[in-house]
């Protein structure tokens, strides 16, 4: 993937963690191989930029304040069925976490923190690889839904990526 | 005659008395002689028990500590690997900026070469600086270096801290009685119970203005820890912990009030026998407000509760500021009842 290419084309991806070293790690390894990372500090405001926005994949932490991890997931799997879900937690031992995830929120992948080099990037290149017109087609789905209930938010409208990040407490 | 035989018999009389009288004497002092014996043979067999007690009780205290460690590891764990995964791929991050960089500075030594000696080339040197500081998008990396790096160093100061504060609980050991500042050790308590605090609580510390309090800080950490860890898990959704310290004459104490589910009186009646828990199998040992009990009870203190069903208790810890009037085990109290 290429930096320079346009917008529209960027990988979208939503990372939902209440860490901000964590939002920004994720957005800086994945942003220098050219995806586009919008952020958010807690699962509501995760899943409405989901509603509002083409996100291809989604990486969501467990232990959260409010809503949890997994409960986020399976929201999302509703919301937008065809964003990949991955789990990114240091609960990856705990079967109260990990078995609702796999299997209720149908997860493409278990990610554990700390997660050995490279496993971010190899996810995105996993995600496209394994579905070479997947990525395309994400894009136009998302777009069809989107276009559909909110015309204004359709892909492409926005340079910046969200970030739900508050000022630092 | 007469008298004299009268005397005889009178004296014999007397001596047969005598003779009785020692012989009673002999058997009462063997009968004292072998109470004595047993009472001291029974007087060290109670020494013996007591001695066990002693250390069962000293193994409770222990095993409960043990207990709420455990509990608290995986929570450390997790607060642990948090920074420790953003921390490894910021490095990550990192060494690929400085092989960017690096290519850079190549790209920028060779266009002052080139400069230096008046060289042709000199113009394309530049171009290829110019073209490189966008393929590596220079004013980004540069920009974010530092960023990087400060959030890197908060990741491992936060690391440094939950680890040295997981070491100082588990080694501030009880046999030390010493003056402890009890806000730093409240302090250091919520920075170990932390992952099982914040998602449930709001900590408000309302410390007061206390001087040293003697105190074996090791066992007090341990109540106060096992106060917090159930303040948070007598918390539903989302409530709040109020930690207060204060003086009240020649006591010091110290208030942890939670706005969770509260208990019944019947409950409070129980809850600081040994192994009475209303937590689920597996959620607690039914041991912590029990050592807490004793624990108080080794500083001439004590540990009182207010609770109402439905909205919250609060448990106050109080002794003497100078600390107990004698060093001894936990539980020297119980076993002098």
């Amino acid at each position: 993937m290429n930096r320079s290419c346009g917008h529209e084309h960027r990988y979208q991806v939503l990372c939902i963690d209440d860490e901000p070293g964590m939002r920004q790690a994720v957005r800086r390894e994945l942003s220098r191989i050219g995806c586009q990372v919008h952020c958010a500090d807690n699962g509501v405001e995760g899943l409405a930029i989901l509603g509002a926005t083409p996100i291809q994949l989604l990486i969501c932490d467990a232990a959260m304040p409010g809503m949890n991890g997994v409960d986020v997931l399976m929201a999302a799997a509703t919301i937008s069925p065809e964003t990949t879900r991955v789990l990114l937690t240091a609960h990856c031992a705990n079967p109260e976490v990990v078995v609702p995830a796999v299997n209720g929120a149908r997860i493409y992948r278990l990610i554990a923190k700390p997660w050995p080099d490279g496993s971010l990037r190899r996810l995105v290149m996993d995600v496209i690889g394994a579905h070479p017109r997947k990525w395309a087609e994400q894009r136009e789905k998302v777009n069809e839904r989107l276009v559909t209930s909110a015309p204004d938010q359709a892909l492409g409208g926005e340079d910046d990526a969200h970030d739900g990040n508050r000022p630092a407490q | 005659m007469m008298e004299t035989a009268q005397l005889n018999e009178a004296l014999n009389r007397e001596r047969r008395a005598r003779c009785d009288a020692e012989r009673r004497l002999e058997v009462v002092t063997r009968e004292l002689t072998d109470a004595n014996r047993s009472l001291v043979a029974a007087n060290e067999e109670l020494a013996g028990v007591m001695a066990e007690l002693q250390s069962a009780q000293s193994k409770l205290v222990q095993s409960d500590k043990l207990a709420c460690i455990g509990q608290l590891a995986a929570g450390v764990a997790h607060e642990v690997n948090n920074p420790v995964g953003y921390v490894s791929s910021n490095l990550n991050t990192l060494g690929e900026y400085v092989e960017d960089l690096l290519k850079y500075i190549t790209a920028c030594r060779d266009l002052v070469t080139a400069c230096v000696n008046h060289d042709d080339t000199a113009p394309e040197s530049a171009r290829a600086v110019a073209e490189l500081a966008d393929a590596i998008d220079l004013n980004h990396v540069v920009e974010d270096i530092e960023v990087l790096l400060a959030e890197s160093n908060e990741g491992l100061s936060r690391v440094r801290k939950i680890v040295g504060d997981l070491r100082d609980f588990a080694h501030v050991d009880g046999p030390d009685l010493g003056p402890c500042d009890l806000n730093a050790l409240m302090d250091k308590t919520i920075s170990v119970a932390w992952n099982e605090l914040k998602y449930k609580a709001d900590v408000v510390r309302a410390y007061g203005e206390i001087p040293m309090a003697t105190c074996y800080a090791g066992r007090i950490g341990q109540v106060l820890l096992n106060l917090l860890v159930n303040a948070a898990q007598a918390i539903e959704q989302r409530g709040e912990i109020r930690i207060q310290t204060g003086v009240d004459g020649d006591d010091i104490w110290i208030d942890v009030t939670d706005t969770g589910c509260g208990m019944s009186a019947e409950t409070m009646d129980h809850i600081f026998e040994p192994f009475f828990t209303t937590k689920e199998v597996g959620q607690g040992t039914g041991l912590g407000l029990h050592v807490a009990y004793q624990i108080m009870r080794s500083h001439d203190g004590a540990i009182t509760v207010t609770s109402e069903s439905g909205k919250g208790s609060r448990f106050r810890l109080q002794w003497p500021v100078a600390g107990p009037k004698e060093e001894g085990p936990i539980d020297d109290d119980a076993n002098a009842r």
